[in-house]
Order: C-alpha cells, then sequence, then structure tokens
C-alpha cells in the first residue's frame, strides 16, 4: 500500500465510524464531552525536534525496503480502544509522520529523543512508527509541551513493531497545556523474545486519555506497560489498556500508578486476553491509586479474559489514602506532614518509573514527575 | 515443549469428574393447569394474572408499568453475552397455576436421580417434591413445631400474593423500592408477570436461629419462575432464608427470571442462601439486591451449579451508617453453560464496608464470568471494599473472563481488588496420586479444596451437600 493509499483509506474510515457513544464499554466512566472531538475536520503535525536522529525517517522519504518494513505497521495502526474515529483522522496526516528504523544487533548507549511542541488553538498530530530490527536494544522519549498558554487538542499515535530478542524502552511525558486535551494511541507488538517496554507520565492536560495495547504473538515475547499520573485540581486522566496473548510463553506485566490531588479524576479500564492456544501465559495487571484530598475520584475496571489453560493471570487494583501512621512515623523523625505526604507519594511512583530499568529514562521521567510535584507543593 | 499441556491427557475424565450431570433432572411431564395465561406477553396476559389471582388494583398498574418499561428497554447485549438473543418472549408461559395433582408416580423417577437424592442423603419428602411427583411439598410435619414457634414471634412468612393482600401496610412501603421496576430489562419483565416466591416480616429483635427456607411453605409457586420475594427485617432482629438446594431441579420452562428485595432495618441482619441447579436449558436472570440501614447487615451466599446462563449481581446498598454488605459466591460452568454471577456494593453512608468473595470453576468449554461494581460516592468517610475473584480452570477449552468496576471519590476510604485464575497443576495430581488417590478422587479434592473456604460459610447441610455432589460425581466417573 502506498502512502496516498494509506492516506486515502483513513479519511474513508473517519467518515464511515461513529462518534463515541455512552453504551460503548470502552467510554464507561469516560468523558464523552471531550472525547467525541466532533468539531474537528483536520490535524496538523505539532512541532518536532530530534536528539539522536541517526535512525530517525520522515516516511516520505524512505528507502522500498523501508517502506516494506513499515507497511505491517502501517496495517495496524488503528485504534481499538474507543477512539479509532479520531485516530483515523490523524493517521491520514500520513505524510508527518516519522520512521524509526532500527537496523539487527544495533545496539544505541542514548535514548531518542523527540520534542514536540503542540500548538495551540489547534489539532495536532503526532505520529511514530518504530521497527526494531532482531536483537536490536534502543529507547525511545517522546515529550509532549505547549508552545505557549493556551489550550490544543492533541492525537499521539506511537506504534512500535519488535522483531525477534529486540530490547526496546518507550517512554512518553505530557505535559502540555492544563486546559487542553490529549489522546494517546499506543501499540506494541512484541516478536519472538523480545522486551518492550512503554511508559506513559502524564502531569499536562485538563483531559488525557491513553489507549495503550500490548499484542503477544510470539512465544517468548514479553511486554511491560506502564504509566504514572499526577492529576490535580479538576484534571481529568482516561486509561484504557489491552493486553493480548496469542501465543504460548508469553508474558506480560502492567502497572499503572495515579497519584490524585484536588479534584481529579481517573479511570482506569483494562483487559488481559489470553486466546485459546496461548497456554503458559503469564500475564498481570496492577492499578493503584493513591488519594490525596477528599474530593478525587478513582475508577477501576481491571478485567480478564481466560480462554487458555496452565495461565498465571492475576489482577488487582486498589485506592486508597495514606495511612497516618506513615505519616506519623516520618513526623517523629522531624519531617512536616506536607513533606511527609510528598515524600511517600513519591515513592508511591517513582517504582513505576524504576521498572524502565534505564537510567537515562529514569532520569528523564523523574526530573518531569518532580517538576509536578514541586508545583503541587507552591498550590 | 510448547503445546504440551497436561489437561488435554485427563480432559475427558476430569470433565466427567466435575460434571454435576444437570440431565438428571432434566425430564418432564404432563401437569393440567388450572389457570394457565397461554403463551406469550401482552396487557391481557398482565390483566389475566391480576384478574385470576384477585390483586388490589396498584398491583394492576404496577404490572402494566412493568410491561412498559420492559417492552422499552433493549436487551443490555452491548455488556452482555450475544446469547440473551436466543430467548424468544412469544413462547414462553407466563402464568401456570395448579388445582390438579401431577400424575407422575415415584416408580416414573428415574434410577440416576433416584441414587443421587439417595446419595446426597435428601429427605424422604423433599425427594418427592424434587422429583416432580408432588406438586407441592408437604412442610406440615416436618416443620409444623417451627411453624408455631415462628407465629408466636409474629414472624410474617406467607406468599408473595398473600403478602400484598394481607399485610399491605408493610408489604407496600418497601415493594420495588429497592429494585425499582426499571432496573433492568428483566426486572421490568418480573414486574409485569410475577408470581410466587415468599413475604418475610421479622419484628422487632427477633433472632431465629434456624434458617427459612422456600420449601417450608406449602405453595407450590414457591420455585416459580418468575418469583417475587421481599424480606423486611425489622430492627435488630436477625434472619437466615435458603432457598435452592443442591439436588438437581426439574424445569420445564426455559426463562426464570426473579427478583428478590430485601431490607434490614436498623442493627438487623439478613442472610440470604441461594443454590441455584437449574437444568441445563435453562436462562436464569436474576435480580437482587437488599437495603442496609444502619449498623445492618446483609450477606448474600450463593452457588450456581446449573442453567444454560446466569446471570446474577447481588447487591448491597448500605444505606446507614457502619452497614455492611457481603457476597460470597460459588459458581460451577460446564459445556454449554455460562455462569456471569457479580456483586454490586454501593456505599451510600460513612463507615460503610463490603465484602466481595468470588470463585468460579469452569469445566469442559464452560464460561464463567465475574462482574463487579463497587461505588463509594463523594462526602463519605471511612468506606472500606474488598473484593477477590479466583477462577479455577479445568481444562484448555475452559474459559474465564472477570470484569470489575470500582469507582471511589474522596480519600478517607480503602478498596482492593484482587483476582486470579489458575488451574489444577499437574504436580498436585501426581502428589495425591502417589499417595494412593485415583485421578477423579485427586481432582475432586482440588476442586473441593479451591472452594473451600467459602462453602464453609453455607449452613452445615448446605456444604455437606455440596462437597457430597461433587464427590459423588467424580467417583463415578474413574474406572
Amino acid at each position: 500500500m502506498t502512502l496516498n493509499d494509506f492516506k486515502a483509506q483513513k479519511l474513508q474510515e473517519f467518515d464511515a465510524l461513529p462518534l463515541p457513544s455512552r453504551s460503548e464499554e470502552n467510554w464507561r466512566f469516560g468523558n464523552l464531552k471531550q472525547g467525541k472531538h466532533e468539531t474537528i475536520e483536520s490535524f496538523r503535525a505539532a512541532d518536532t525536534s530530534v536528539t539522536n536522529a541517526a535512525f530517525i525517517h520522515s516516511v516520505t522519504d524512505l528507502s522500498d525496503d523501508q517502506l516494506k518494513r513499515l507497511a505491517p505497521l502501517l496495517e495496524k495502526s488503528g485504534a481499538t480502544l474507543g477512539s479509532p474515529k479520531v485516530t483515523a483522522l490523524a493517521l491520514s496526516n500520513i505524510e508527518s509522520a516519522l520512521f524509526i528504523d532500527i537496523p539487527s544487533n544495533e545496539i544505541l548507549e542514548e535514548p531518542i529523543i523527540i520534542d514536540y511542541s503542540v500548538i495551540s488553538a489547534s489539532a495536532n498530530n503526532t505520529l511514530l512508527f518504530i521497527h526494531a530490527g532482531a536483537c536490536s536494544q534502543f529507547s525511545v522519549v517522546e515529550k509532549y509541551t505547549s508552545n505557549d498558554n493556551a489550550p490544543s487538542t492533541t492525537v499521539g499515535v506511537t506504534i512500535i513493531h519488535s522483531e525477534a530478542s529486540a530490547t526496546v524502552k518507550h517512554l512518553a511525558i505530557q505535559s502540555v497545556q492544563e486546559e487542553s486535551r490529549i489522546t494517546f494511541h499506543h501499540r506494541v507488538d512484541g516478536g519472538k523474545d523480545s522486551n518492550i517496554s512503554s511508559c506513559i507520565l502524564n502531569t499536562g492536560a485538563a483531559w488525557a486519555r491513553s489507549e495503550a495495547s500490548a499484542y503477544l504473538n510470539e512465544n517468548g515475547a514479553h511486554a511491560n506497560l506502564l504509566s504514572v499520573s499526577v492529576p490535580n485540581e479538576n484534571q481529568e486522566y482516561d486509561q484504557r489498556t489491552f493486553q493480548s496473548h496469542a501465543s504460548p510463553h508469553t508474558t506480560s506485566d502492567l502497572l499503572y500508578k495515579n497519584s490524585l490531588y484536588d479534584k481529579a479524576k481517573t479511570v482506569f479500564s483494562g483487559l488481559i486476553f489470553v486466546e485459546e492456544k496461548a497456554h503458559f501465559t503469564d500475564a498481570y495487571q496492577t492499578c493503584r491509586n493513591l488519594l490525596m484530598s477528599d474530593t478525587t475520584e478513582a475508577n477501576s475496571m481491571p478485567g480478564l479474559e481466560i480462554n487458555a489453560d496452565q495461565v498465571k493471570c492475576s489482577h488487582g487494583s486498589t485506592s486508597s489514602t495514606i495511612e497516618e501512621e506513615e505519616i506519623f512515623y516520618l513526623k517523629a523523625r522531624g519531617i512536616d506532614p506536607q513533606t511527609a505526604k510528598q515524600m511517600i507519594a513519591r515513592g508511591f511512583l517513582i517504582e513505576v518509573i524504576e521498572k524502565l530499568s534505564d537510567e537515562k529514562l529514569e532520569t528523564l521521567a523523574t526530573e518531569a514527575l518532580d517538576q509536578k510535584l514541586a508545583q503541587l507543593r507552591l498550590g | 515443549m510448547d503445546d504440551v499441556n497436561i489437561s488435554d491427557q485427563i480432559d475427558e475424565d476430569t470433565q466427567a469428574a466435575i460434571d454435576v450431570n444437570q440431565s438428571k433432572g432434566d425430564f418432564t411431564y404432563d401437569v393440567k393447569h388450572k389457570y394457565d395465561a397461554g403463551v406469550g406477553l401482552s396487557e391481557a396476559t398482565v390483566d389475566y394474572i391480576t384478574d385470576v389471582k384477585e390483586e388490589p388494583e396498584w398491583i394492576r398498574e404496577f404490572r402494566k408499568h412493568g410491561l412498559k418499561t420492559f417492552e422499552d428497554k433493549p436487551m443490555p447485549t452491548n455488556w452482555a453475552t450475544e446469547d440473551l438473543n436466543n430467548i424468544d418472549f412469544s413462547k414462553i408461559r407466563y402464568y401456570l397455576s395448579g388445582g390438579t395433582k401431577p400424575t407422575r408416580s415415584w416408580d416414573e423417577v428415574p434410577d440416576e436421580m433416584k441414587e443421587t437424592f439417595e446419595r446426597l442423603g435428601i429427605p424422604e419428602q423433599e425427594r418427592a417434591f424434587l422429583a416432580g411427583v408432588e406438586a407441592q411439598f408437604d412442610s406440615e410435619a416436618a416443620y409444623s413445631n417451627m411453624k408455631e414457634e415462628l407465629s408466636k414471634k409474629g414472624v410474617i412468612f406467607v406468599g408473595s400474593t398473600e403478602g400484598l393482600k394481607e399485610h399491605e401496610e408493610i408489604f407496600r412501603p418497601y415493594f420495588g423500592k429497592v429494585i425499582p421496576t426499571g432496573d433492568n430489562k428483566f426486572s421490568a419483565l418480573n414486574s409485569a408477570v410475577f408470581s410466587g416466591g415468599s413475604f418475610i416480616y421479622i419484628p422487632k429483635g427477633v433472632k431465629l436461629e434456624q434458617p427459612l427456607q422456600a420449601y417450608f411453605r406449602i405453595n407450590s409457586e414457591s420455585f416459580g419462575q418468575f418469583e417475587r420475594t421481599l424480606i423486611i427485617a425489622d430492627e435488630g432482629s436477625e434472619v437466615m432464608y435458603m432457598e435452592g438446594c443442591t439436588a438437581p431441579s426439574f424445569e420445564t420452562s426455559t426463562l426464570h427470571s426473579a427478583v428478590v428485595e430485601l431490607v434490614a432495618l436498623k442493627g438487623a441482619k439478613i442472610q440470604y442462601v441461594t443454590v441455584q441447579n437449574w437444568s441445563a436449558n435453562v436462562f436464569n436472570l436474576v435480580t437482587k439486591r437488599g437495603l442496609a440501614m444502619e449498623d445492618a447487615e446483609i450477606r448474600w451466599i450463593d452457588c450456581n451449579i446449573g442453567s444454560r446462563l446466569t446471570m446474577k449481581y447481588p447487591g448491597v446498598i448500605m444505606k446507614g451508617r457502619r452497614a455492611r454488605g457481603e457476597v460470597i459466591s460459588i459458581a460451577l460452568a460446564n459445556d454449554g453453560q455460562h455462569q456471569d454471577t457479580g456483586a454490586k456494593m454501593i456505599h451510600a453512608a460513612d463507615e460503610t464496608t463490603s465484602n466481595v468473595v468470588s470463585k468460579s470453576i469452569s469445566v469442559g468449554e464452560g464460561r464463567s464470568t465475574y462482574r463487579g461494581q463497587v461505588h463509594i460516592p463523594k462526602h463519605l468517610k471511612g468506606c472500606r471494599n474488598n473484593t477477590e475473584c479466583d477462577a479455577l480452570l479445568i481444562n484448555s477449552t475452559s474459559r474465564t473472563d472477570t470484569y470489575p468496576a470500582i469507582t471511589v471519590r474522596g480519600n478517607d476510604h480503602v478498596t482492593q481488588h484482587e483476582a486470579s485464575v489458575s488451574q489444577v497443576s499437574e504436580e498436585m495430581l501426581f502428589y495425591m496420586q502417589q499417595r494412593g488417590l485415583n485421578e477423579g478422587e485427586a481432582m475432586s479434592l482440588a476442586v473441593n479444596g479451591f472452594i473451600n473456604d467459602l462453602v464453609r460459610e453455607f449452613p452445615m447441610e448446605y456444604s455437606v451437600e455440596l462437597k457430597r455432589l461433587i464427590d459423588l460425581e467424580m467417583e463415578g466417573s474413574v474406572g
């Protein structure tokens, strides 16, 4: 399929698909007013700058070989967790997409960092396709900020496809202006014995929805889906996840942590799906909410659908506040209660970041987290 | 090694082993009914039922409102199974009432069924009733002492029709209030055509030591298709109510849609025990909910073994401070069965606590589903919820799903949810077989072990019967 065909197909999909509606399970507890994106007719690409750009290309500038590698990623790029319509429109802007093409056995020491500056008063798209060659090892960071202090709309699409035994770490840091809305569509496809981690860190936006899925279709594939969110004031974060196991001996691990302040609201809805033949699957899913104010709202809908045997699956979800005893312990050591609470919340969230087990990514994520926590302290 | 699957090797045995064999109860016979509303549902059906039962006008209105709501509401297939579309509402008889005695004699009851009764240790009189030999279970002899004691204490224990006619002043304020007609499509259906079920009122401070059972009452409608039960426990009273039984129950109709409402006033305690073992062609779509006021406690103890599709999510609305709700649920889904069960916990007052423990076993191509809802609104303090759901998969074709939804607003609450899926491991079976158990016994022991801590929550005779039921089926299957 040529890029022009793809564009036409996506425009057609956009026209044909219905707007999201209340009867969809994917929008249970969700904010349809934000999610419908009714008035948007076209997207523009966010301003983009890249660090460590050796393997990153514009899709309009690819060799035949590269186009061949891109093709399966394009095919799987449609959204399935509630926002296919708006994602199709964003994808129709395919000429603005970037393609990271890492050759086999290539090991990158430094992360590839992409800075997006979303333009206020418009609908922005970011489209990133990542192909990890066999046995390659690298990490990619996407940073989302606003160009000025006015609201914007963004749809960010990141599709990762790995060949056998590749190790990929992906981190998206979202800190756009506080009245903006942003929708992420992240998908990872793990090849044989591959190991892919994908993490979203949310601090900005009035409404941020992330739809993240991991497809483990080959033996031995492993995926980590991670998320850290720190909403305050009226911020609303809506998280939908899907872990699909289609081959035996695949594993996945999901850890989403939210620390909620003021009138913040989160929705977590996750599903582990184990197909009939995917025996010996290990899949875990955990969502933890730390309620820091008495006006917050946390919704969790962890789900399991198991059709195979010899499977180890579990999900857990907790929502609670910090125990008085924990604060007392720190107070007894001379720390004021406000600082004590922040320390505990930080420790709670850092656990997710540490799961990336990559010092450089951890530093970047921790910096963004600390920035938000410092802001909360002032307020 | 990739596709080696231990369960494949023991498929047939275990399938048979865990099979509770609903076919044993799966027989029908002709009964001449005095009153028959005919096939299909219309205003005329509703009028017929009201006229035959000589009900007051407000019930006629209530039924008609139910019918309209039922017709207006769509099937909930946006979240529930498509199998619901296979129900043909125009082919169902909505009201049948006896008058003549059934013609079946004890000699005609299949031997296997007699054997099952024997092994389960079901009392003689109950056997006749369960096998359909007697349309009514004669409770007078067995429970007369108890009935006398009940009425001395002021306990009302009657059918729902009698309840609404004779005790309107207690019945009416609560009837349809815990579960409004429009709650869901099937509660609306029940509101339109309900018959049978129980009405129970426990006066202030009365604590019943013996559980009340559905078949205590002389009433052929107590196992009805569209039964409607309302239990009101006045301040400080305690009651345990049991319905169903572990033995397979015969059922000629394919749709069973009951509504059960519980009201526990200040400090009262209600335990509602259900053991459901309908034959495998029945759609069992039940709405059950309780309202717990200050310091009250409502416990649903639920076991689903039979039916083709069960959709049942017992709920507790905790409306008073320190109210407590609990759901304990066991489900066993075999070939062609879908046990879609769960719990709803609505916290509506401070310091309310709820607990949900659900265990399901999927055998063969059976599918079990857990759906839960926990709701803690704003401005409440100190609410707690614990949800655990564990699933056991016996065969490689078995299926299990979990879909909980937990909403917490405010920060002074604690909720936790955990679910796990596992299977009887090769090592576990090997260990037991090495110690001289055969495969069936080993599987039986493993399954009983899995649900053991919940079975203990059932009244003694039920838990013993449940265990025997599993053991019995295991033994027969291994040569």
